[in-house]
């Protein structure tokens, strides 16, 4: 088949929905398909910059490209899936979120207000018309939620999964991931000052938090404790889930989380919170790892407890890997979901 | 009375212990990808799989003891190691008293995996060399014999990797 890959594209910004678009070109490229990915710049901000997207995007048809008609578009984000074409498979990875969404009690601004109104509107207008899959249960609650619409629940695997590996621990949590607030590394960076046993954390990532991060540490006088990291390479990083002793990775309303899985795969157990959304559908509390309050104290005691029975955090870190081979996580299978007849 | 924290680990000497496995690790990884490209010159008969099913005894071979143990079980008896098992072995691996071919073999041809019947290339005969180099005084000097009749296929390789080393080299310059 002929197939356009729709999304939506950040410049000079690269995240876990650009590599997820990569591996799926490569999977549909693999079982055989012409594949196009075709992008159209977006902007957060300010709230008529994504109202100008939403109409930029119902004006695409994507029925006629000169000669070339695709079989089938596969849309990835808000609000690619707004284009014209008969046959639309919507892979939701997350709707628009803006501030004002019901129950984030975030105040009262009447543009926010009606941004997001618009951006349901649309959502359940052109979703309607797709075959709709989402990224976890996470995404598809939401949309759910929002919508009053279903999505077939379509996972996937991380990025070069087979290359990670299992190693003994050494006295360190990994924290792996962009350093955005939505991550919350703050919030383990403050557990920390809690922590009794002899336990570091390393803090692998770039991103826009950093110097806050830094300024952290300082005020608790953690530098001995916690080590920014920065940007690791590849081998660095996988030897860094490879002999941690846990993963710390609490963010806030997650869709997915590439890093649970990469934990996972490294045989190492998770700390992950009540409110981090995705994650939750991978991590059983005393099973392959552990979810705990969004709160400093509750986070250090996990970690001490990690620590204090090594034998435990081991047997969490197998489970965990266990989870992982029993989901049977394969691009192919993603490919053939995605591309089966209606 | 809450005890005092203890004191930290030394970051900078785990980190130092992250960065030597990493660079370990890279450099076998890069070993990988030269047999893969010796393997290429030499018509790719034993080229191991780095991706996708496991179909010959090779690419088992080519994993990490965990991993092969792991692919073992799910491949050859249809399903997640056992604690006991999967400790009985890794245990025979890390003192060197089985070789991977042998902890194959004997998961391969138990009674469980003969259930299975999953056909991997080149591991019975490879088994059962293995085990032939076990019998006292005629094993040793079985192994002597194949080590001379392997000879030729060593000089192959090396001229083989002489030729990809020359490539790389030729690719590499700007």
């Amino acid at each position: 088949m002929r197939i356009a890959v729709a999304s939506v594209q950040v410049p000079f910004i690269t995240g876990g929905a650009e590599i997820l678009a990569q591996g799926l070109v490569a999977a549909l490229r693999e079982a055989g398909h012409q594949i196009e990915l075709v992008t159209l710049p977006f902007r957060f901000f300010p709230p008529a910059e994504v109202t100008r997207a939403m109409r930029a995007w119902e004006s695409e048809d994507f029925r006629i490209f000169n000669l070339y008609e695709p079989d089938l578009v596969v849309c990835l984000k808000f609000p690619a899936y707004g284009l014209a074409h008969s046959r639309k498979t919507a892979w939701l990875l997350h709707q628009h979120k803006s501030g004002h969404a019901p129950g984030t009690g975030t105040g009262t601004d009447d543009g926010e207000r009606a941004l997001h109104e618009a951006t349901v509107s649309f959502d359940r207008r052109h979703l309607a018309d797709c075959r709709r899959f989402a990224l976890s249960r996470h995404v598809a609650q939401a949309l759910a939620r929002s919508t009053g619409l279903a999505a077939d629940v379509l996972y996937h695997p991380p990025h070069a999964a087979d290359a990670f590996y299992a190693g003994h621990a050494l006295d360190y949590v990994l924290v792996p991931s962009r350093l955005e607030d939505s991550k919350r590394q703050a919030l383990l960076i403050r557990a920390m000052a809690h922590v009794r046993a002899p336990v570091g954390a390393l803090v692998a990532g770039t991103g826009g938090q950093h110097a806050a991060l830094r300024s952290l540490i300082g005020t608790l006088d953690l530098g001995s404790r916690v080590r920014l990291l920065g940007h690791v390479s590849p081998d660095d990083l996988r030897a860094l889930y490879a002999r941690a002793l846990g993963v710390f990775f609490g963010p806030r309303d997650e869709d997915y989380g590439y890093v649970t899985l990469e934990a996972m795969l490294a045989h190492k157990p998770v700390i992950t919170c009540t409110d981090s959304g995705g994650p939750l559908e991978f991590v059983e509390d005393g099973i392959t790892g552990a979810v705990v309050a969004p709160e400093p104290e509750a986070i250090a005691g996990a970690i001490d407890t990690l620590w204090a029975d090594r034998a435990r955090a081991r047997r969490l870190g197998e489970n965990a890997h266990e989870r992982y081979r029993a989901l049977d996580l394969r691009w192919d299978r993603v490919a053939q979901a995605l591309t089966a007849a209606p | 009375m809450t005890p005092p924290p203890s004191p930290p680990p030394d970051l900078d000497a785990i980190l130092a212990v992250i960065h030597a496995e990493a660079a370990r690790r890279g450099a076998a990884a890069a070993v990988r990808l030269d047999a893969q490209r010796l393997d290429a010159h030499r018509g790719g008969a034993r080229r191991p799989a780095l991706t996708g099913p496991l179909r010959h005894v090779n690419d088992y071979l080519a994993l990490g003891s965990e991993s092969l143990l792991d692919a073992a079980y799910r491949a050859l008896l249809q399903r997640p190691p056992d604690q006991r098992g999967l400790a009985g072995y890794r245990h025979a691996l890390r003192t060197g008293r089985r070789t991977k071919v042998e902890v194959l073999g004997r998961i391969r041809f138990s009674a469980e995996g003969r259930v299975h019947r999953v056909h991997v290339a080149g591991l019975r005969a490879a088994f059962v060399l293995a085990l032939a180099y076990r019998v006292p005084v005629a094993g040793p000097l079985l192994g002597w014999l194949v080590a001379l009749a392997r000879l030729p296929l060593h000089w192959q390789d090396r001229r083989a990797l002489e030729r990809a080393a020359q490539e790389a080299a030729a690719e590499s310059e700007p």
